[in-house]
This record gives structure tokens, sequence and C-alpha cells, in this order.
């Protein structure tokens, strides 16, 4: 994965607002939510994103998904991407699990064929017996959330990117699916990982970027950077030494 | 992901999961399901009737029985109503899943003309099944003209489908966009061969500015796809004869170069649409 200046802004809807010190922005109509951002990411490493609220995290997600195009400067990953942020985003709540699976998996690009060959499976994971029948709008939303989540793990792809995703479910699903998780981690080749979990960030990533109001605050491996982060988060304002 | 034509080939099957998805909830959330497909238009027959025919005393002469020779108009517009009010505010309503999986939004305006398509089918079978009880005094006796109507189905699917791509973009730059679409919709049906015949409009043309200008200002007036699909639905039932050729290339060239310009727009403004939510 390679960035090379990479600048993505958002349009204000109140354009005439003026300069702030937490969002700084130097065009009336625009904010920058990544600026000049460059990283080159190999093979094996697993990246976690850290920052403030608004740092621009989810943004530099939604570009490395393809979602969002970089307005400035360029973004290449050689591989396939798949995303698990929004788990269940787009389900029907009219139908029935079952008939949600086809529809969340044509929405997550798998095959018909595959989600054919692997509805029992993907049924059993999810653990919810007769209800997988009944109409969504009946599931509470750790249920949705299994069931969004027993679809997604169907995905197979070289980059994986999560966001506040690293275990789903009530207590029971929770170490179920945080196994099933790091098992698919293990077979993607590049992931990144937003989270707000300092604890399961140390244990899962090789590597850290911290961002700060849209830029790179501090770049490297992830022990370091997130030792960084946490005394910052901890303390009054003051300049935080640069780890890269 | 952007919504270039190989992307859109690409994820055909999420187009119809999602055409499928959306009949399959509206039979699920009434109680008579799919019964509503035929019911609904049969009432608007009704009501027509009653207010047109029974009240106002119209439609007993030129386009009697007026109800059926409405209908073909209606169930038209009515799928081009839905669908493109539907579509003005389909990228906003899906907001959350636009931001968090990655496939071509294009395929959301054009599940919401094709879902509206198929709905209308039953609406197409209570003109069929009413133009064969109460055929029209000048109907000319053959069931053959019924073949266009495939056809005419599809020329409807792409202007539809255009109309609906230029709305969705449209509709998410301009947020009051959604609040005039309405408004909008309602002007044209009234402004094409809706509650009238293609008949009408050429005599007062042609009477209003005479052979050659009233010719061209015709010309423009069939510019409008829906001019002459509500005209080829009526020939095909109510008439029972064949759309002159000069329409049937009207009506390809109209439809198609809907087609062309709304996705062309929304191709334009594709990047931009996701940050505007």
């Amino acid at each position: 994965m390679e960035l090379r200046g990479l600048s993505v802004w958002y349009p204000l809807r109140n354009h005439r607002a003026r300069r702030r010190e937490f969002l700084g922005y130097d065009h009336p109509g625009i904010l920058w939510a990544l600026r000049d951002l460059t990283l080159d990411l190999y093979e094996g490493t697993t990246l976690a994103i850290v920052g403030g609220n608004g740092a621009g995290k989810s943004t530099l997600c939604l570009v490395l998904a393809g979602i969002l195009r970089p307005d400035r400067g360029a973004v290449r990953i050689r591989g396939h991407v798949s995303t698990l942020f929004g788990l269940g985003q787009g389900f029907n709540r009219d139908l029935s699990g079952r008939e949600n699976i086809r529809l969340y998996a044509a929405l997550l690009g798998i095959r018909r064929q595959m989600i054919r060959e692997r509805m029992d499976e993907i049924i059993e994971f999810t653990e919810l017996g007769d209800f997988i029948d009944e109409p969504v709008s009946h599931y509470s939303a750790g249920m949705r959330a299994r069931l969004a989540f027993s679809v997604a793990m169907v995905l197979e792809s070289d980059v994986l990117l999560l966001d506040e995703v690293l275990s789903v479910g009530d207590a029971g699903f929770q170490a179920k699916s945080k196994a099933r998780l790091r098992e698919r981690m293990s077979r993607s080749r590049l992931i990144a990982v937003v989270s707000h979990q300092l604890p399961l960030l140390r244990d899962v990533a090789t590597h850290a970027l911290w961002l700060e109001k849209g830029q790179a605050h501090a770049f490297g491996p992830a022990s370091e950077v997130l030792d960084a982060y946490e005394r910052a988060a901890g303390a009054t304002r003051r300049p935080v030494r640069r780890i890269a | 992901m952007n919504s270039s034509w190989p992307h859109l080939l690409e994820r055909r099957e999420l187009l119809v999961e999602l055409v499928w998805s959306d009949l399959r909830a509206q039979v699920v959330r009434r109680r008579l399901g799919a019964l509503w497909w035929v019911a609904d238009p049969l009432l608007m027959m009704v009501v027509y009737w009653g207010v047109v025919v029974g009240l106002l005393g119209r439609g007993k002469t030129a386009y009697a029985p007026y109800p059926v020779y409405l209908l073909c108009a209606l169930v038209t517009w009515k799928h081009l109503a839905k669908a493109a009010q539907r579509a003005t505010g389909i990228l906003r309503q899906r907001e959350s899943l636009i931001r968090s999986v990655p496939f071509p939004t294009a395929v959301l305006p054009v599940a919401e003309a094709a879902s509206g398509l198929v709905l209308s089918l039953g609406g197409y079978l209570v003109v069929a099944v009413a133009s064969l009880l109460f055929p029209s005094p000048h109907h000319g006796g053959s069931l053959l003209p019924w073949v266009q109507v495939p056809l005419l189905l599809a020329f409807q699917l792409v202007a539809v489908t255009g109309i609906c791509l230029l709305l969705a973009c449209a509709g998410t730059l301009a947020r009051d966009l959604e609040a005039v679409t309405s408004h909008l919709i309602r002007i044209g049906f009234y402004v094409s061969p809706g509650l009238f015949g293609l008949d009408l409009v050429r005599d007062e043309l042609f009477t209003r500015l005479g052979p050659e200008a009233g010719a061209a200002a015709l010309f423009g007036y069939l510019l409008n796809p829906f001019a002459i699909l509500f005209t080829g639905y009526r020939d095909a039932f109510f008439y029972g004869r064949f759309l002159p050729l000069e329409h049937w290339l009207l009506l390809a060239g109209s439809s198609l170069g809907l087609l062309a310009v709304g996705y062309g727009v929304y191709r334009r403004h594709d990047d931009e649409l996701v940050k505007r939510l």
C-alpha cells in the first residue's frame, strides 16, 4: 500500500465559519480532513490508526476502501480490499435474516454461488436458530451485528480494513467472533485497524499511525507510537515528541 | 468505488438482489401482499371512472371508455413518479450504507427504476384485461399490437433509469429538490398527453401555428419519451394498432438520450456525491 501526498477535503455547510484551533482550515468553504499523507506499508503489516475525534481516521479508511477518492495525491493498493465497518448497514428490516444474508453478501461483493454453498455454515455461526427466518426488525442490535459479522467473514481479501470492529455481539459471542476475526486477519496480507481500544491494538498491531488534524503526527512501531499517543491523551496540552 | 460501466457490470448481482429485496419487502409489508400490484391500479381506474365519467360526465365520446384510456398513461406515469421521487433522496437515505461498504452507488437509483417497472406490470395486466372486457369502439379488432408492449416497457425502463440517475445526483447536491420533485412530475403529467390524446395536441398545434411550425412544434413535443409511451400503450391496448415507425425512432432516441445524460451527469459528480451526504 502506497500513499503519496494524500489529501481529502469536505465542503463546509456553514461556509462563513471562522478559523478555529481544533479544526483548522485555510479556505472558507472547505475542511481538509486529510492533508499530504505519505506512507508505505508492506505485506505482513498490521497498522493501528489512532487519533482524536475529527483527526481523519475514518476518512483515511474511506479512502483506502475506495469509497472516497482523494482530492490530491494518490493511493496505490495491490490486492483486493475488504472492509469491516458499519456492520449491518444495508439490511432490509422487513426481510428475514436469511434473506438479508443474500442482500448483505451482494453488497459486500460476495458471489451468489458462494453464499448458496455457505449459507448453512453462516447461519450456524450466527447462533440465531429459528430467528433466522424472522424479520430483522425483530432482532436486537447484537443479533444484527452477529448476522452481519457472520456474512462478512466469508469475504476473502488481501487487505482488510477494520473500523471499531474487533469483536461483536454479546459476551458469549464475543470470544467466538474474536477468534474468527483473528483467523481472518491471519489470512490477510495487510490490515489497517481504527480503534480507541489501545490494549487490543497493542495486541494485534505491528505499526501505528497517529493522526492529528488530518496529518501524520507520528508513524512507527506500534508500541512506541501507542505509548506516545496514550501519554499525550492523558496529559494536558504540551508538545509531543515525534517518533518518526 | 465509482459507478463506471465495468463496476456496474461486475456488481450486476447486487442490482438483482436490491430489486428482489425491494419487491419482497413490498409484499411482506402489507397483508394483501402481491395482490396490491393489481388492486392498486384497479382502484385508480375505479376512482377515475367515478370522478371523470360519473361526476364530470366526460370521456363518453372520443376516448370512451375513458378510464381504460386514462389508465394506459397513469400506470406508466405512476412508475416514473414513484421511482423519481424515491431516487431523489435515495443517496441521503442510504448514507450509512454508502459510507460503510464500497459499491457503485448508481445501482441504487437504477434499482428504484427497475423495481418500479416490475411493480407496474400488475397495472399493465389490469389495462390489458380491462381493454378486453371494455373494448373501445375504435379498436381495430386485433391483439397482435400487444407485441409492442415489451419493447415499450424496455424503453420506459431506459427513460426512467436516466431520470432516476439524474435526480439521485441532483437531489444529493441540491437538498431542496426532494420537496420540488413531486410538483415537477405532476406538471410533466399534465403537459404530456396523459389526460388527453396526441391527436388533440396535434390539432391544437397545427391550428395555432400552421402546418410547418405546427409540425416542428409537434416534433419538439414528441421529444418527451412519455408522450410517445402513453400513445404507444394506447395504440396497443386501446386502439389495437401499431405505433408508427417514426415514433419508435423518436422514442429510442429520446429515452437513450435521457439515459446518456442521466448517467453522464451522475458519473461527473460520482466522487463528490459521497462527500455531500
